[in-house]
Formats: structure tokens, sequence, C-alpha cells
């Protein structure tokens, strides 16, 4: 069986300078992969690679076997969506839950309007959010429930990998946790796979299987959850970030 | 109105049709509360009502001529005196709003479409689109508005259907312009990505998602704009190349008045003073409109 | 016993909503000496509404009210607007968010804190670019006559926000507010900033009020920690006793933050059954 994903050899370039240097990993079926690092360090441009929004690229990506080339089509929006860091700047200001969630629904000319509103209120029931949300705008809800709707709208076309971009970053941390156990949960349910685009490493050792830790567009080392766990770096900037991720109290507690 | 007021102002709306009615209590009470934005609104109003209501509301015929009654100063019988040929002007002044309503709807209809989708596709598309659709606007941006209505008056022939095409016409650049302004500032944001990313169509994306957000700038501009299609229009009607008479157009009026300006002021004046007042209503029309829908004041709650 | 430095009784800040009036915050007190005080709270607590209101930065249709806003023996509530500006900057100052948003894109650095000495100081001019040089260097800046002519553009974030610091520093406030310093910045670079904030504050023994998201960062920094909810403050705790923490919400914020060396399933997700008001996530 081909890997979900599988990335060989790829470059990034914007404008003169190079975003991603000659990254590879594979992203096995089901699996949950996190890619780490710094502002700059190129991840969330793989991300972008990925869906066809960068476009000075080199090197090969592979989904389920087969080679991305050009404008991603249809095909592509069915197998693989993706949830952007900001729920602010994610959701169209002037359209309702119901409207972002019906659209992909239409134009892949799923269902009658009736079967629309039946799936749109089903996978709102799916991502926790009240049914009397639907009709409300971005502006009347919070970061964490539109940050709900968005995950709601990346699944509505039923897609086997999702890339996740920050997708907790810009909310409270209680929220956060909601929204994290909403991701490992609507995972085991459809069996997806994930690629996590992130900065932080607790989030990695709670909800992924492997880590890529990238600096300056180059992935510098790749370790399993559990080496993260333990901070079983190899790489000397790995085990810095590392260190500097710790909370403050781990800390202490490691040092005491 | 208790019921209405928690019904519009509620945050979980039970149906489309009231998240929308809610949407509109919103903007409606924020303008309410400026009060040039409301007399704005009050001389609009009153516009469209008089033209509606026309032939009702003038004492008298606004061709009818009685040379016997030339040049009468105002009275009670005549509120705004009468002119060369003894018409009544405030018959004739309620008579023109007609024309200048169709006028400045008319340019509406015809510019703002044309400018809102050029806009928007040169700045959806950028590089070359961009470009070309841009050079062309600002070869029609770059010649003065007057102008250039007056040559494509002279190319098409006198008459108030051509003095609206013209001044359409010349009108498209600016919003094409603010749409094109508009469209780059949420070109590259998250939710065109992922409505992209859902497989939308350009299409789809410019119609649905990117002209929806450049709406508000633009009839905002278009109101603003308004005054200026008045004045254009006037003065296309005062060179004798707008409206012909008899209608009642208030630029060639001030026109036929020119002659008398110094004896009997009434006949200019009075039309010129209908002029000032429809746009002042605009212009303080569209300012209200810019407190309300402008996005960059809209954001959050 | 002697009077606190800055001394806030009661705070009330309330906006105009479609409703009715809306409190957000709703009736603050504490006091601070030359002390380090961490404010925590989520997005919408109203820690941030606090901070400014100390300031009075808060304009209308706003509306702020308090029993007593007392700062050094002044009642900072009666002051005049130009009192007020006397005030800001000079003895209370504030380090912003994002240093990208609260530098002037168009001025060098250089210039920009020498313009902050200008205002407020009284040095003669041959002194200011000496001493913008010196501030430079205490916040760790290695090169400051080269970086005095860089725009604000040109440095990454944690340099900026050591600009920032330098220039709210350099007219030597009694008290520095800092709303989240660092949550613009990456973690290796937070740390630094944090502990460049805290020598700073320990060198001239000023009072320190740190706005957080981050309980546990907060409370690495601070002495005392206040933890706001809803515009309240719902708990006031030592730093060194987090553990002892006894309000749900506090717990729940412990708890709900991932670990590196998680093991749980799923997170312990804050039980909101005590906020009788209710809030929905």
């Amino acid at each position: 069986m081909s890997a979900a994903l599988e990335i060989s050899g790829l470059s990034v370039r914007y404008g003169r300078s190079t975003v991603v240097r000659e990254v590879s990993f594979s992203v096995a079926e089901g699996e949950s992969y996190a890619l780490v690092g710094e502002s700059g360090s190129g991840k969330s441009t793989i991300l972008r690679a990925v869906v066809g929004m960068a476009r000075d690229i080199s090197g090969t990506i592979r989904l389920s076997g087969e080679a991305l080339e050009g404008p991603r089509g249809r095909g592509f929006a069915r197998h693989c969506q993706m949830v952007f860091q900001d729920p602010y700047a994610s959701l169209h200001p002037r359209r309702t839950v119901d409207a972002a969630l019906s659209e992909p629904l239409v134009i892949h000319g799923i269902g009658t309007r009736a079967d629309r509103a039946d799936r749109v209120i089903e996978m709102m029931r799916a991502v926790g959010l009240d049914e009397r949300f639907r009709f409300r705008f971005p502006h009347q809800m919070s970061g964490g429930q539109r940050q709900r709707v968005a995950i709601a709208r990346a699944l509505m076309l039923d897609p086997k990998l999702l890339l996740l971009d920050e997708p907790t970053s810009a909310l409270d941390v209680s929220v956060q946790a909601e929204i994290l156990n909403l991701l490992v949960r609507l995972r085991e349910e459809r069996g997806l796979t994930y690629v996590l685009v992130t900065h932080a490493l607790p989030v990695v050792g709670f909800m992924c299987d492997r880590l890529g830790v990238l600096r300056k567009g180059r992935m510098v080392e790749e370790a399993e959850a559990g080496q993260l766990r333990e901070g079983r770096f190899s790489d000397p900037y790995a085990q810095e970030l590392y260190r500097f991720s710790l909370g403050a109290g781990e800390r202490q507690g490691q040092a005491g | 109105m208790a019921r209405l007021h928690l019904w519009l102002t509620d945050d979980a709306p039970a149906s489309r049709w009231q998240a929308q009615a809610g949407q509109a209590f919103r903007v409606a009470r924020s303008f309410a509360r400026s009060p040039l934005a409301m007399l704005g609104a009050l001389i609009i109003l009153v516009l469209v009502v008089t033209a509606l209501f026309a032939p009702w509301l003038a004492p008298y015929s606004p061709v009818g001529q009685n040379l016997g009654e030339r040049l009468l100063p105002p009275s009670w019988a005549h509120w705004m005196g009468t002119d060369e040929l003894g018409r009544d002007i405030l018959s004739r002044v309620i008579h023109g709003t007609r024309i200048t309503l169709l006028i400045v709807v008319m340019v509406a209809l015809i510019s703002a479409p044309i400018g809102l989708v050029i806009g928007a596709v040169a700045g959806y598309f950028g590089g070359w689109t961009d470009r070309v659709l841009m050079a062309i606007t600002d070869v029609f941006l770059s010649l003065p508005k007057l102008i250039m209505a007056l040559a494509f008056v002279a190319a098409l022939g006198a008459g108030l259907q051509n003095a609206i095409i013209a001044i359409a016409v010349t009108s498209w650049p600016a919003y094409a312009r603010i749409a094109r302004a508009e469209t780059l500032t949420f070109r590259n944001s998250e939710f065109i990505s992922a409505v992209t990313l859902q497989g939308a169509s350009s299409l789809r994306v410019i119609s649905l998602h990117v002209i929806p957000l450049c709406m508000s700038s633009t009839i905002i501009r278009v109101t603003l704009d308004m005054a200026g299609i008045i004045l254009t229009a006037a003065g296309l009607g005062f060179l004798g190349l707008g409206a012909q008479p008899p209608l009642p157009e208030w630029g060639a009026m001030i026109s036929r008045g020119r002659s008398f300006i110094l004896d009997q002021w009434w006949v200019a004046t009075m039309p010129g003073f209908a002029i000032i007042v429809v746009s002042l209503g605009f212009c303080f029309l569209g300012d209200g409109l810019r407190d309300v829908l402008d996005p960059r004041q809209r954001e959050g709650r | 016993m002697t009077e606190p430095l800055l001394s806030v009784k009661n705070l009330r800040v309330e906006f105009p909503g479609p409703r009715g009036p809306v409190e957000v915050v709703r009736g603050v007190s504490f006091d601070l000496g030359r002390e380090r005080l961490g404010i925590v709270g989520e997005s919408g607590s109203g820690k941030s509404l606090t901070a400014r209101a100390l300031l009075r930065l808060i304009p209308p249709p706003a509306r702020v009210r308090q029993e007593a806003l007392r700062f050094d023996g002044m009642d900072l509530a009666a002051m005049s607007e130009r009192q007020m500006r006397r005030v800001r900057g000079a003895r209370i100052s504030m380090v912003m968010q994002d240093p990208k948003f609260s530098l002037n894109p168009v001025m060098t650095i250089g210039s920009q804190i020498a313009e902050a000495l200008r205002v407020h100081g009284t040095l003669p001019r041959g002194q200011i670019r000496a001493r913008v040089i010196e501030m430079l260097t205490q916040v760790r800046i290695h090169d400051p006559e080269h970086v005095m002519g860089l725009y604000p553009h040109e440095v990454s974030g944690g340099m900026g926000q050591r600009v920032m610091i330098a220039m709210m520093l350099i007219p030597e406030p009694d008290i520095l507010i800092a709303d989240e310093p660092t949550s613009a910045l990456d973690v290796s670079v937070q740390a630094q900033v944090l502990d460049l904030i805290e020598t700073m504050i320990a060198r001239n023994g000023m009072g320190l009020i740190l706005i957080s998201h981050d309980l546990k960062l907060v409370a690495r920094y601070c002495d005392r920690v206040l933890v706001m909810y809803r515009g309240e403050v719902v708990e006031a705790l030592e730093a060194g006793r987090l553990d002892a923490a006894a309000h749900p919400y506090t717990r729940g914020l412990l708890e709900s933050v991932p670990r590196m060396n998680e093991t749980r399933r799923l997170l312990p997700v804050l039980d909101r059954a005590w906020d009788t008001e209710g809030r929905g996530t």
C-alpha cells in the first residue's frame, strides 16, 4: 500500500529566496505526522506546496501514490483538505455557518437542497456545534466555535487527508484543549490521516505519531512521538527547541 | 415592538431569513445614530417621493405656456415664480426630479457593475490581466469627466439617453479602482484559499466571494458620486447637450435662466437650489453609509 | 502602613451593546508595590482592558468607573488629560503584544528611542545619542550603532520587542505594564525577552504588571498572580503555589494544557458548571 502523502526532494522558492530545501518525508495511511519549527522554518510553506498554493517548486509530491502536478482539481479537493491557523481570517465575514458548510457540497453538486441541509446539521453535530449556530455569522461566534466551523467545512467532502496549519495557536488554552480533543476524536472516528504544522511541541506529543523538525527550510531530524516525550533528539537544534518548549513548571521540575 | 427587537438582535437566528434581517437591522441602527446621514436619507426620500408623485404634486403643467404670466417673481400663486414662457418654475423643478433620478439611477446601474466586475477580475487574477485592465481603466480615468462626456455626446448626438451613456462611460473607472484595491486586501486571505481548495472555480470565487465584499465600498462611492453625476448631467444640460427642451431638466433650466440672471434671478436660482440640495443629500447619505458599511470599521463586533 | 505605589479599587469598564451596556471589567481591585504582579486570563477576560484603564487609554463610548485609582499619592482618575500624558510613558509605561504594530514603520529605531527621550527627558542634545546606545546595550543588542540606523521591518520580532523594551524603560518609569509581550515571538526568543524584562525590573527597582494567557509562564516571572475570568478576579495566588489553586477555573487552566510527556488520551476540558451565567466556547 502506498503512503497517504509522500514528499521527496521538495524545494520551494519565493522570488529569489529558497524557503524549503530538499525536504523529504512520507506519511502512512491513518498516521498523524507533525512538521515542527519556528517562524521562517518553511513548515507552512510545505502545506501550501501540497495544496498547490506555492508556485515555484521542484521535487515530487505524491498523494496515495499519484504524483501531483499543476492546478489541483476537484478530485484533489475531495481527497485532501486544509484547516487554517486563524479562525478569524478563514471564514468569509458575510456568510453564515450554513452557507460556509453547504458550499463544498454545492460546488461538487452533491445532494438536493434538503440533503445538504441534513448533512450540514450532521456535520455540525460531529464537530460539537449546537444547531442554533447554523445561521450565525462569524462575528457572532467565539474563536473556538469558528475553528469548529472551519474543521467542519474541511470535512464536508469526506477527505482522507487533513492538513492542519497551526489549528489551535490562535485560540485560548482551554479552547485549545477542546479543539485538540475534537481532532483526536475525528481521526479515530473517520480514519483520517493528519499532517499537522505547529510550533508547539506539547501539542505534537498529544496528537501525533511522528514528527519532522524543520530549521531554515531543511528537515534536521525525524522522530517518533515517544522520543519527543522523553526529549531524545540527536540534532542539537531539535534538542534546543525541546528545551525551550518545556513549560516553565516542567523546566523547574526537571532541574529539581 | 419589543418582540420584534428581540427577534432581530437574536444571537442564534433560526433561519437564513432571520440572519439576514438581523444583519440589516444592525446596519440600519448604526446608520440612524448619525443625524447628517438621516438628513441625507430624508432628502433622497423626498426626492424619490416627489418624482413618483410629480403630476399630483405639481400645481401647474411643467410645459404649459402662458405668455401673459412671463417672468413673474415668486408669489403665492407661483412659489418659485415663472420663466420666460410663463411656465411655473416650481412645477418644472418638481417634474425635473424625475429626470434627475432617472439619470442618477441609470448611470449607477450601468457603471457600478462594469467597474465592480473589471476591478474584481483584475484584482483576483493579478499579473497580465491586472495590468491590461488597469491600463484601460487609467486611460479613462485620466480624461476629465465633463470633456469625455462632451466628446461622447458630440459623437452620439445630444439627448438624455446619450447623456446617460456618456456619464456612465466616464464613471466606471473609479469603481474599478476601488473594487480592485478592495479585492487585493483579501485576495490572499485564508477564506478565499479555503473556498478555492474546495474546488470552486474562479467564476464562483469572484461572483460569490469577492464581489459581495467589494459591494459596500462601491455603494458608498456611488452614493458620494451621485452629486458629481447630477452636476455633470446639469453641465451637459446647460450646454444644450443633455435633455432637450421642453423637458424640465435642471441644468437646461439654469441655462435658459442665464439671460435673465440680473433682473429675474429666480429663473436660474430655483433649479440651481434644487441641484445643491439633492447633491448635498447624496453626500450626507454617502458619508453616513461609509460610517456603517466600511468593513474596516465593522470588523469584530 | 505606607500607601502602595499603585492602588486600584473596584475598577469597572462597560461598553454599550445592542441590548444595553455590557460590563467587561467588573470590579477589579488590587495594590501594587515595587513587585511583579501577573494577570492571567483568556481572551475576553478583561485583562488587557484593565491595564489600559490604568493608563486611562480607553476611549468612549466605553465607560470607566472606579472607587479609587491612585498612583504614588496622585489620583489618576481626577487628572486632566494633560497631566495624564506626563504619567504615561514617563512614570507608567506599556509594552504591547506585537512590536510590528507598536513601532513607527517609517522612523529608524534610533530616532524613535531618541524621540522617547526628548518627549520625557531634559537631557542635553549631545548626550541623547550616547544614552540611546547605552540603553540598546542594556537590552542586549550587541551592535547598537548598526541597529539604531535600521527600520522596524528590518529587525526580527525578538529584536523589535527588545527595542520596545528599551524605549519604554528609557524614561525610567516606576511601573512597566507588559501586555502579552512574547506571544508573537518564537519559543526560543520568548525566554530571552522575559529574562530581559526580569533583570531590567530588578535593576531599576520597578513594579511590573505582566499580562498573559499563559498561567505557568506568568508564575515563573511574577511574585503574585491574579486570575481573571469574565471581567472578575476569580483567584489571587502566590506564584510559587499554583498547585494550591482552589478555583475550578484556575485548576481547569492548569490541567487543560498538553504537557511535553503527554500520555492522556483526551485533555480534560474546562468544566464551566460553576459559571452560572454561562458562556459557550
